[in-house]
């Protein structure tokens, strides 16, 4: 299935609930994305988007000193990304249900 | 290492140029700090995996939720990259100027600033008087006209009018600006050479009662 259009709304949702679980850098909330089941995630997209969230106030962040190759710029939540995130998930929850809702009454078995 | 680096520079740039067209603080957002994200991403999974800037700008934008660029990008980005070279241009002017000493002559050029917007409209005027005949008049019609081309000059040397909002929004009205200030230093020695020599001329006609000097002149020196 191609998620991409689907991802591109929750992408600020996702990324925020991968940082709130543990701080991270940039290709390291890739990868928990895409260990997480969104395949498609595009590396540009999350390090796009983690830079509008910390430009948001949503996301802080601190330098990491490397010993092999460049720093690891660290990612963690802050108290406006938290009520965010809580916002956006409570959206999110309502929305999915509602689909959710839709598809059971007209296939009967979606999913 | 150090080859990487100065690709990744580069790279960004790029990005940077494929999203010129969007407003200043949404791509400082979108890009700052990217050369530190690219260098963690290429040390993660090697340089292959960056795709064309123009792509990665594409996904970039797409993530933010922004419409896909248009292909007036290319044409945004020209404008924008002669707009930075003019700006450039004149923060060196003001640099050179302030570097000066004797205790600032940009003020003083500011204040005779004035000055070279009523000269620039004289010399067009003369010019004007070129295109039309061989002598210069200085009669009804042609003081109306120098009237109108010194208001006109002075207007835009004021950027009244409307004119800042279009030097500011248009990349085309501002060259053509910095073109006819340049036209005008130009032609400026020249018009004072044909006013020396109309002076001289309308001397001579005063003394000598006539044109004398077309008399006296050879016949294909005076052919136009």
């Amino acid at each position: 299935m191609d998620s991409t259009q689907l991802l591109k709304g929750v992408l600020d949702l996702a990324v925020l609930a991968v940082v709130d679980a543990e701080d991270g850098y940039g290709y390291d909330v890739v990868r928990r994305l895409r260990a997480a089941g969104l395949d498609d995630v595009g590396d540009a997209s999350v390090y796009g988007t983690l830079r509008r969230l910390y430009a948001a106030g949503s996301l802080t962040s601190y330098v990491v000193p490397s010993e092999s190759g460049p720093h690891r710029k660290y990612y963690g939540i802050t108290p406006v990304g938290r009520a965010e995130l809580k916002r956006q998930g409570d959206d999110w929850q309502l929305f999915s249900e509602a689909v959710g809702r839709l598809l059971d009454t007209t296939t009967g078995s979606a999913r | 290492m150090n080859e990487t680096t100065i690709d990744l520079d580069r790279y960004v740039d790029e990005v940077r140029k494929a999203l010129a067209d969007l407003p200043d603080d949404v791509r400082e957002e979108l890009t700052e700090d990217l050369g530190v994200d690219l260098a963690e991403l290429v040390d993660e999974r090697g340089a292959d995996v960056l795709p064309a800037p123009e792509v990665y700008a594409a996904e970039l934008r797409s993530a933010a939720g922004l419409a896909p660029g248009s292909g007036r990008v290319r044409e945004r980005v020209f404008a924008r990259a002669v707009t930075d070279s003019v700006d450039a241009a004149h923060a060196h002017w003001d640099r050179l100027l302030d570097a000066l000493p004797a205790g600032g002559p940009r003020g003083f050029l500011t204040a005779v600033q004035p000055v070279w917007w009523v000269a620039r409209a004289w010399v067009a005027w003369m010019v004007a008087q070129d295109l039309r005949q061989p002598s210069v008049e200085l009669n009804g019609p042609w003081i109306a006209v120098l009237v109108v081309f010194v208001v006109a000059s002075v207007q835009l040397g004021r950027r009244s009018w409307g004119v800042d909002r279009l030097l500011t929004a248009s990349v085309a009205a501002r060259l053509l600006l910095v073109a006819l200030n340049i036209g005008a230093v130009a032609a400026l020695p020249g018009a004072v050479d044909r006013a020396v020599w109309q002076i001289a001329e309308d001397r001579g006609a005063s003394i000598w009662g006539e044109p004398w000097y077309e008399l006296a002149a050879p016949p294909d020196a005076t052919a136009p």
